[in-house]
């Protein structure tokens, strides 16, 4: 059962991966354009990759991990209110929530540009208010660029929060409530618990991608917001130093590997798939 | 040509503009169309057979298929049906050039192993063309089909890039300029150093690759892109780093600047000509100008990969861009500046507003304040681009 | 296993009813803005698809018109990309999901030994950023040298999508009570009708949701497909491409279309669901 699967993964996953790994300790040599990449052992590329840009890496997790409690946050909610709340309507709740993800979320990001233009009501309605940052404007700060995350990838974190909540079983709470536990007693030991597995997994589905993510820095970001994912894409593209782009690539996967792990093993849910 | 207004254009100009009186319009080019191609047509196919070949074209009429691949809205409404019509080849036309380093990078590997890359003509920027011409990938055009190659601008003609124009054929050019913002700016831009002002701090955005980002930079500091230095590169990717640092550069755009210059996001960048245009139609206040010191021009070239399944289609199409008449109708449509000379009463028939706008019909004057960048070597590309990196990237 | 039992449970000593009502508004109230909050850039789409710019972009409100509804098709180019990817997300996902839904099952009825690595391994591809693995796909391509195009498209969604399907089927039916395959077996069902006729639908709702989640994931991919692509344009790359070029209303009206068509087929599921529970 599980070794199509497996295999499919191994030919298409696995197998570039190695290569990969094998240029990132490579050193690039040949003409620009049609470059011979020689493999040595060379971690000089990581070195490179983790000194030069530094700061792109630790913004990029900062970032992200704004981006998912932000997601945890305002998915709860929601979340809850579909399972508990929403009896006949759960469905087409639920349909709803998945509807705008229907549409390119390119499309989506340039929509926000619209949204929060500098001159646009939004901006001035929190300006007058004094709820503007620093910069005096919406776009091209890293407020936007955590926003643009959230709402791109909070979708990971609703679906997920809504299948755990939606599992708790009824006599749990009947039962805690015959055991006269207050709404926030009953919440904190019996809700929040049981829904572990599902913000765990929503976590994850929203971090990682943003770590790594480049569209919306690019989009609603600024030159003091830059990701490591937008250094990666430019090490590819236009740079071509498939070697440090490779490293980087690496480091941010280890990195990930590591927070992720951590996470885990804080939140006690071993099975953390 | 004939004298009369193409009523298909006319159809596409109401549509663009206001929808009324588009429908009307449509019905009349839905008559008079089929009759107007076939006289264009007939006179196409006399112009190409009667001309003595060069020994390595045998002058056999081009059939089958032509794959094109361009980028994204740089053709116009009914210009390839017309081809086709009039030279009986069928075009398989994608617009999937969106980026020519990108492009690159995907085709490489199948070009050096002489693999087909799924398009018997390309429309890359001058710059690649050079590149793919130093690696022996590019056919070569054949003058005897090509015969319309006198209508081309002097200026382009003898570039350094490809003499003679033997490989490429320019397809469209462009300005890069500032575009600002008149209301905004409470005043008129003029030079570089303009975007340097403190008053639009944040609100300034330059594009972020390296050629169309530094070359009126380093032009602004006596420096020259038709023979650049990596100290003048240097000093020029200094000098916006400086800044950046202090927050005046909002962001490095690639043509995404155009939704930020409309919104009011930036009031001043470094855009493309033809861009503006489009702009202006909506947004009267925007406004474009070439720094006094002067800026590059941008050429992009329609060029035969040497894997080409119809070196003959794409000859005829070539030789098709290259009518003035035919041309009019894109440069109606594209809104850039024209590779071929002496467009002002091609375009005064189709639309007079194109011919008077300065930006699609440039006055000589223009012209000569704009240098193309020369090709540049492995090293310098290299190394330019990272130094540029380092500055947009990070 | 639905909940809303417990809000019209009464116990004696409390004033239940009270204490709900306020919290129970507020937490409403914090869910439909939350709702709505997903729903503003869509609004934005949908109304600007009934703009009429004079110039190549939709950026600014110009004036209305139904214009670009009444040609919607006017790009070819911007139709034809979006039926290729209609397309590759419908076959990705329906290959996806077999192979993903095979090993979610297993990993979760049978604690084999290796399990807990193929877990792991199955997260892998989660973990890895998608330039580095539409990168590394594309070298893995030209190496063999296999033209990209259509089927290399498809192959590098089902990679991504295997893992997603495996998580979410396998988040969904963890907790079940498998002792009910037992019963059935007990009761004389082959393994193969036991599975047709008790596990699936069991686990179709989870099913349903990881293929929803596909295929919104592959009709919306952009960076791994970018790679892979080849000269083939999918949605995503044109729309990224028109920002550079030009963005026609059209490409808001087929974003709305969608979406309306989405929105029917919702109405219709409910509503047959409605009427199964009726009769």
């Amino acid at each position: 059962m599980v070794l199509p699967a497996l295999a499919y993964l191994g030919v298409f996953y696995v197998v570039p991966f190695v290569s990969l790994l094998r240029t990132s300790l490579s050193t690039m040599g040949g003409s620009v354009y049609l470059p011979k990449l020689t493999f040595a052992w060379h971690f000089g590329n990581y070195t490179q990759a983790l000194t030069e840009y530094r700061d792109q890496i630790l913004r990029s997790f900062g970032y992200a991990l704004a981006a998912t409690v932000l997601c945890a946050l305002l998915a709860f909610p929601l979340a809850y209110v579909i399972a508990f709340k929403a009896g006949r309507f759960k469905n087409l709740l639920l349909g709803l929530v998945i509807l705008p993800f229907f549409v390119t979320f390119l499309i989506r990001t340039i929509a926000w540009k619209t949204i929060l233009a500098d001159g646009g009501w939004v901006v001035d309605a929190l300006g007058t208010v004094g709820l503007l940052p620093s910069e005096g404007r919406l776009l091209s700060t890293s407020y936007a660029v955590i926003g643009g995350l959230t709402y791109n990838w909070i979708i990971f974190m609703i679906l997920p929060l809504y299948v755990s909540l939606e599992k708790i079983d009824a006599r749990l709470l009947e039962a805690s409530r015959d055991l006269y536990a207050s709404n926030r007693r009953m919440f904190g030991k019996v809700i929040l618990p049981l829904a572990l597995p599902g913000v765990l997994a929503g976590s994850l589905l929203v971090f990682i991608p943003s770590v790594g993510d480049f569209i919306n820095a690019d989009y609603l970001g600024s030159t003091k917001t830059t990701m490591i994912g937008n250094v990666i894409q430019k090490q590819f593209l236009v740079v071509k130093d498939y070697p440090v782009a490779a490293a980087m690539s690496f480091v941010l996967m280890a990195l990930i590997l590591v927070g992720v792990l951590l996470y885990t093993r804080a939140l006690g849910t071993e099975d953390l798939v | 040509m004939t004298q009369q207004i193409d009523p298909r254009v006319l159809a596409q100009m109401a549509s663009r503009r206001r929808f009324i009186g588009g429908g009307a319009a449509a019905a009349a080019a839905m008559i008079l169309g089929p009759s107007f191609l076939a006289a264009c047509g007939a006179e196409n196919k006399s112009a190409s057979g009667g001309s003595s070949g060069s020994t390595a074209d045998d002058g056999s009429k081009a059939t089958g298929k032509l794959r094109i691949s361009n980028w994204p809205l740089y053709m116009a409404d009914g210009f390839i049906a017309a081809f086709q019509t009039a030279t009986g080849l069928t075009v398989d036309y994608k617009e999937d050039f969106n980026d020519n380093e990108e492009w690159f990078a995907k085709n490489k590997e199948p070009l050096s192993r002489k693999q087909d890359i799924g398009a018997d003509l390309v429309v890359p920027t001058e710059f690649m063309a050079s590149r793919l011409m130093g690696l022996g990938w590019a056919n070569e055009i054949s003058d005897s089909r090509w015969t319309n190659k006198k209508n081309m601008r002097a200026d382009l003609l003898n570039a350094k890039a490809d003499p003679g124009r033997k490989f490429t054929a320019p397809y469209m050019s462009g300005i890069l300029g500032l575009a600002y913002n008149r209301a905004a700016t409470g005043r008129t831009i003029t030079k570089v150093d303009d975007l340097w002002d403190p008053a639009f701090k944040g609100k300034v955005s330059l594009l972020s690759e390296m050629r169309d980002g530094l070359g009126m930079v380093l032009i602004s500091q006596g420096g020259s892109p038709a023979d650049p230095t990596m100290e003048g590169i240097q000093k020029a990717v200094d000098l916006i780093k400086e800044n950046k640092d202090r927050g005046q550069i909002r962001r490095f755009t690639g043509n995404d600047y155009a939704d930020d210059l409309a919104a009011g996001n930036i009031i001043v960048a470094q855009a493309y000509s033809g861009d503006v245009v489009q702009l202006q139609k909506d947004n009267p206040d925007l406004q474009f100008v070439v720094p006094e010191a002067g800026s590059n021009t941008f050429v992009d070239t329609m060029m035969i990969p040497y894997t080409t399944q119809n070196q003959k289609a794409a000859e005829e199409w070539i030789n098709y861009v290259y009518d003035r008449a035919n041309y009019a109708k894109l440069i109606d449509f594209v809104n850039y500046v024209p590779v071929l000379s002496d467009m002002t009463d091609e375009l005064n028939k189709i639309n007079p507003d194109a011919a008077k706008n300065p930006l699609i019909n440039p006055p000589q004057s223009t012209l000569d304040k704009l240098t193309a960048w020369a090709p540049l070597t492995d090293e310098q590309t290299v190394a330019f681009n990272k130094a540029y990196a380092a500055v947009t990237g990070a | 296993m639905s909940t809303q039992a417990v809000t019209s449970l009464s116990r004696p000593g409390r004033n239940f009813l009270g204490t709900f009502k306020l919290g129970d508004l507020a937490l409403r109230a914090l869910a439909g803005l939350v709702l709505l909050f997903l729903f503003v850039p869509i609004l934005v789409i949908i109304v600007f698809s009934f703009n009429s710019p004079a110039g190549k972009f939709n950026y600014t409100w110009q004036g209305f018109t139904l214009e670009n509804w009444a040609h919607p098709f006017k790009y070819p180019a911007l139709t034809s990309a979006l039926k290729l990817s209609l397309n590759v997300a419908a076959v990705s996902t329906a290959i996806a999901l077999i192979l993903g839904s095979l090993v979610a099952i297993a990993l979760v009825r049978q604690r084999f030994r290796g399990s807990k690595a193929i877990d792991t391994f199955l997260v892998l591809p989660l973990t890895s950023p998608e330039v580095v693995m539409g990168a590394s796909l594309l070298t893995l391509f030209l190496s063999m040298g296999w033209a990209t195009g259509y089927v290399t498209i498809l192959i590098a969604h089902v990679a991504f999508e295997i893992s997603f399907i495996a998580m979410t089927v396998r988040a969904r039916i963890r907790g079940f009570d498998w002792t009910l395959e037992d019963a059935s077996m007990d009761l004389g069902a082959s393994p193969v009708r036991t599975f047709f006729k008790v596990t699936l639908p069991l686990i179709v709702p989870g099913i349903v949701a990881a293929a929803m989640l596909s295929f919104a994931l592959s009709l919306d991919d952009f960076i791994i497909t970018y790679f892979v692509s080849g000269s083939t344009v999918t949605y995503p790359l044109y729309v990224n491409a028109a920002t550079k070029a030009a963005v026609p209303p059209q490409i808001n009206v087929l974003a709305t279309a969608i979406l309306l068509i989405s929105l029917v087929l919702l109405a219709f599921g409910t509503l047959y669901r409605r009427k199964r529970i009726e009769t």
